[in-house]
């Protein structure tokens, strides 16, 4: 056992020394992508007036899971995309959000331990603003430290716009995924996470 | 060499006072009358309840000027920083500050911020002693009284009798009391009068403002009785207390980073009159009424501009009068009966509109004590309250003692407590415009929503508006168990307990508005338990010389949480590798601010043939948890001790190192009538701000008593 995780702790190493715009062909269907830093519409700081945050755009940054790509805003009327994160909003590619057919649901367990979509799960698309498919679960906010840190052992089960799945795990929110993210010094929405696509069409991850 | 010869040079006198003290007196065995368990005078070892009884000689020892520099030597109690880091609160058994129940001669201290009690406005100098009775108490004091109660009996003599007492710390602290006791006929008077100040400290030097801002008290105590035909006595005890603060410091809350000064004034006086008639030899009534109002202002204003920053006169009344008789059918049986009315007022300019908020209770109690056999003792009581709000509440207490032999007995109890909603829980009306959020009271939410609704202000609502209900009391059931066997020159007492609390009242998001605001209320959701054991071990090994240790163990944990790891539910992120694991049940530490393991050790020395005394306590407490909503201390933000986002204390994060206190004094009789103390608190200088803001550092102090006694 204790080998194992020393095996997972390397290759997790490995993976996370990876470049994102690597595009590595692995021969097998399934491998762990890390997406390190993507910047969700960050601000410029904080209007002193209000605490209002200011220089940000109000545009969601849209991501493809099969190429690992980030698809331009402009294409966001397309089911070019997959995802969408702006601030700590999470979007997929369906009802209010866009035109496709994607959809996800929150899933409670590790990771690693979700080797097959259960038969029974639901998927939920973007029904309004409120009734968003990933809502608000996959984080916790500290309102004394003002800061969010990704809820561990939530999963992010997502059904792609191809009709494909993939799983995700939210890492971190801040810049450089700090130790102990400073709300004043370290830069927001600054999104690393993980995920496995899987590219056959099954619902397997194993 | 030099002091290796003056080493040995004490060694014959230790031996030789150990030698000559093998055959001191047993002390051990001495009984006290203790009141507060059962509101009657019962002595201390025929109580089948968990009481402590702190003697005034104890607290002359401790050259105390405060009462929280009494308790925070105690073991069992925990002296724990409020939120925002001013002042500090009593944790008994594991539970909050808002758990106990905190007496001066039986009647009850008002005026508690954010639940806890603000200890350093009760001086040492005016105590007899302190009487701590753990677990449950409800079923004679009703609400609060849930971990436990803590009654402070004031000095009352009856000699003609002048004291007083000086005293001069580090800080330009200065604590100068003087009392008077006169005596004539049938008349008893006695008068005290204190007066504290202190230039406060600061721990973080690069931030504007100190820690503990300066501060100067006075308390003035008046008690007369008055004994007349044969079998009637009247009394009337009178309080009143005044301090002046001269605060700044510096607020960071969210994005506010604000200088503020300003003054405060806290204003605390009470009546109580009584009267007492022993109707027969077996049967006495007693009436009382207590009146008791708590006054604060706080006047800050921000320092860059001058500009009000905030302002509030808070002012909180309790009424209490109440009748009490106690009959003695035969040397076996034993009842007492109490009712009585209360009603407490709060105005504030934190609960809206200015007028007073009001809540009245009616209760009755029923307490009865049955010696059936020279062994056993069995306490029972019941005591039922009316609420108006939270209506109605039942409190029953069991307890039985059993004398195994002259040296062992052993003793149970079973009993619940409960505590109201507070006036903060109840009517809060705040709101946060800087950093987005507002909180409401039960009572004062619905309209607050229904008005915000009817404007179209709400996005989402988390709860459904029709389940916005009242509150209700928060509650425990609780068990000890303890035994304490005295064999000539030792003695030890041992209680285990356990307190299951349900209907916790915690805050709870209730909606959020179209300005992406919260808005937060309060609900009756935790549930948690607190479990644990105390010792205590004490052994006169020579009449000069005693040693006494203690230990609490203690674990204190969200049943919620518990629950939740059993699913499988809970995990942590570790913050360096991101990687996710799940908690296991031994992971989880518990309820934040509770040392899993404290206690102390007490060294007393008494010199012969010099009249000095030495003594020597360490106050030790294990490793703890801080909660993720700690604040900020003077600007200094408190992290969490959550480092791996699972909003719960477990074993992967960032505790608070353990630490010990030291403390040292000597005492010198001069004459019969005064002495001298020298000493040092703190004297290994711990401090910690950021943690513990409340620990000063090392406190050096001289204090000097003076006691004239008329002999008749």
């Amino acid at each position: 056992m204790k080998i194992f995780n020393v095996f997972l702790f390397l290759s997790f190493l490995f993976l996370i020394s990876c470049d994102k715009t690597e595009n590595n062909v692995d021969t097998s269907t399934l491998r762990t992508v890390t997406i390190k830093d993507l910047a969700a519409d960050p601000t410029t700081g904080f209007d002193p007036n209000n605490g209002m945050p200011i220089g940000d755009t109000k545009r969601f940054t849209f991501f493809r899971f099969s190429d690992s790509s980030i698809v331009a805003n402009t294409d966001s009327a397309t089911t070019k995309w997959d995802i969408g994160f702006r601030a700590s909003t999470i979007i997929v590619n369906s009802g209010i959000s866009g035109p496709g057919s994607a959809a996800a649901y929150v899933q409670t367990g590790l990771f690693s331990e979700l080797k097959e979509i259960p038969t029974d799960s639901i998927f939920k698309t973007d029904v309004s603003a409120s009734n968003l498919a990933v809502g608000k679960s996959w984080y916790t906010y500290n309102g004394q430290t003002m800061i969010f840190s990704p809820t561990p052992g939530k999963t992010l089960v997502v059904k792609c716009s191809d009709g494909k799945y993939a799983k995700i795990e939210l890492l971190s929110y801040y810049k450089g995924s700090p130790v102990a993210p400073d709300a004043f010094k370290d830069q927001a929405r600054y999104y690393t996470f993980r995920y496995v696509y899987q590219s056959n069409g099954s619902k397997k991850f194993e | 060499m030099k002091k290796k010869t003056i080493a040995y040079s004490f060694l014959p006198l230790i031996l030789f006072c150990l030698f000559n003290n093998l055959f001191g007196q047993d002390s051990l065995r001495l009984d006290e009358i203790v009141i507060t368990a059962t509101k009657t005078e019962r002595s201390l070892s025929k109580i089948p309840l968990p009481v402590t009884s702190i003697s005034a000689k104890e607290i002359h020892a401790l050259g105390s000027s405060r009462l929280q520099d009494v308790l925070l030597e105690q073991v069992g109690i925990n002296i724990v920083p409020q939120i925002n880091g001013l002042g500090n609160g009593l944790q008994l058994q594991g539970l909050n500050p808002d758990y106990t129940l905190i007496l001066i001669d039986g009647e009850p201290v008002v005026g508690r911020y954010t639940g806890s009690l603000e200890l350093n406005r009760i001086t040492a100098g005016e105590i007899k002693k302190i009487e701590i009775v753990k677990g449950p108490s409800s079923s004679l004091y009703g609400s609060d009284a849930l971990a436990g109660v803590v009654n402070i009996i004031t000095h009352k003599s009856l000699t003609n009798k002048l004291t007083a007492q000086i005293k001069y710390a580090e800080r330009n602290t200065l604590d100068a009391s003087v009392g008077l006791s006169y005596n004539k006929a049938n008349f008893s008077n006695q008068i005290f009068y204190n007066r504290f100040s202190t230039d406060g400290y600061d721990l973080s030097k690069n931030i504007y403002g100190q820690t503990v801002s300066p501060y100067q008290n006075n308390t003035l105590r008046y008690k007369l009785s008055y004994s007349f035909l044969k079998n009637h006595e009247i009394s009337l005890s009178a309080k009143y207390f005044l301090e002046n603060q001269n605060n700044a410091y510096h607020v960071i809350n969210g994005l506010d980073s604000i200088k503020v000064f300003g003054d405060g004034v806290i204003r605390d006086w009470s009546v109580f009159p009584s009267y007492q008639y022993k109707l027969t030899n077996k049967t006495n009534i007693i009436l009382r009424s207590y009146y008791t109002e708590y006054y604060t202002k706080t006047n800050l204003k921000e320092l860059d501009n001058k500009s009000d920053y905030y302002n509030d006169n808070f002012k909180q009344t309790f009424l209490r009068p109440e009748i009490q008789s106690t009959c003695t059918f035969s040397k076996k049986q034993n009842w007492t009966l109490g009712s009585g009315w209360i009603r407490e007022t709060i105005n504030t300019n934190r609960y809206g509109s200015g007028e007073d908020k009001q809540q009245e209770t009616y209760y009755g109690f029923i307490q009865h004590e049955w010696i059936p056999s020279s062994k056993w003792n069995v306490l029972s009581g019941m005591r039922f309250d009316y609420n108006s709000i939270y209506h109605k509440q039942w409190s029953p207490k069991i307890a039985a003692q059993y004398t195994v032999n002259s040296l062992l007995s052993l003793r149970a109890s079973f009993g619940t407590g409960f505590k109201a909603p507070d006036f903060r829980q109840l009517y809060l009306n705040f709101n946060n415009a800087a950093a987005g959020y507002s909180v409401f009271g039960t009572e004062a939410l619905k309209p607050a929503i229904e008005d915000l609704l009817n404007k179209n202000q709400i996005r989402e609502l988390f709860i459904p508006f029709d389940a916005m209900t009242s509150l209700r009391a928060e509650r425990s059931n609780a068990w000890n168990i303890g035994a304490s066997l005295i064999k000539s020159k030792h003695a030890i007492h041992l209680n285990i307990f356990r307190n299951d609390i349900s209907d916790l009242i915690e805050t709870q998001t209730v909606a959020l508005t179209n300005q992406q605001n919260f808005i937060y209320s309060y609900s009756n959701i935790k549930r948690a338990f607190t479990q644990g054991f105390e010792l205590n071990y004490k052994y006169q090994i020579t009449k000069d010389l005693d040693i006494q240790s203690s230990y609490q163990f203690l674990q204190a944990k969200d049943k919620d949480v518990l629950e939740n790891i059993d699913k499988g539910l809970v995990f942590g992120r570790d913050p360096v590798t991101l990687q996710t694991y799940r908690i296991k049940k031994s992971d989880y530490i518990g309820l934040p601010h509770r040392s899993t393991h404290s206690g102390n050790i007490k060294l007393n020395y008494r010199i012969p043939y010099l009249d000095c005394k030495i003594n020597a306590r360490l106050i030790l407490k294990g490793p703890f948890g801080l909660a993720g909503t700690n604040g900020s201390v003077n600007g200094t933000s408190i992290n969490s001790s959550d480092s791996n986002s699972n909003s719960i204390i477990d074993k992967y994060d960032r505790l608070v190192k353990g630490y010990g206190l030291l403390n040292i004094g000597i005492q010198r009789d001069c004459s019969h009538w005064w002495d001298i103390q020298l000493g040092a608190d703190n004297l290994l200088n711990y401090t910690d701000p950021i943690n513990q803001p409340t620990l000063i550092g090392r406190t050096a102090y001289i204090k000097m008593n003076f006691k004239f006694i008329q002999n008749k």
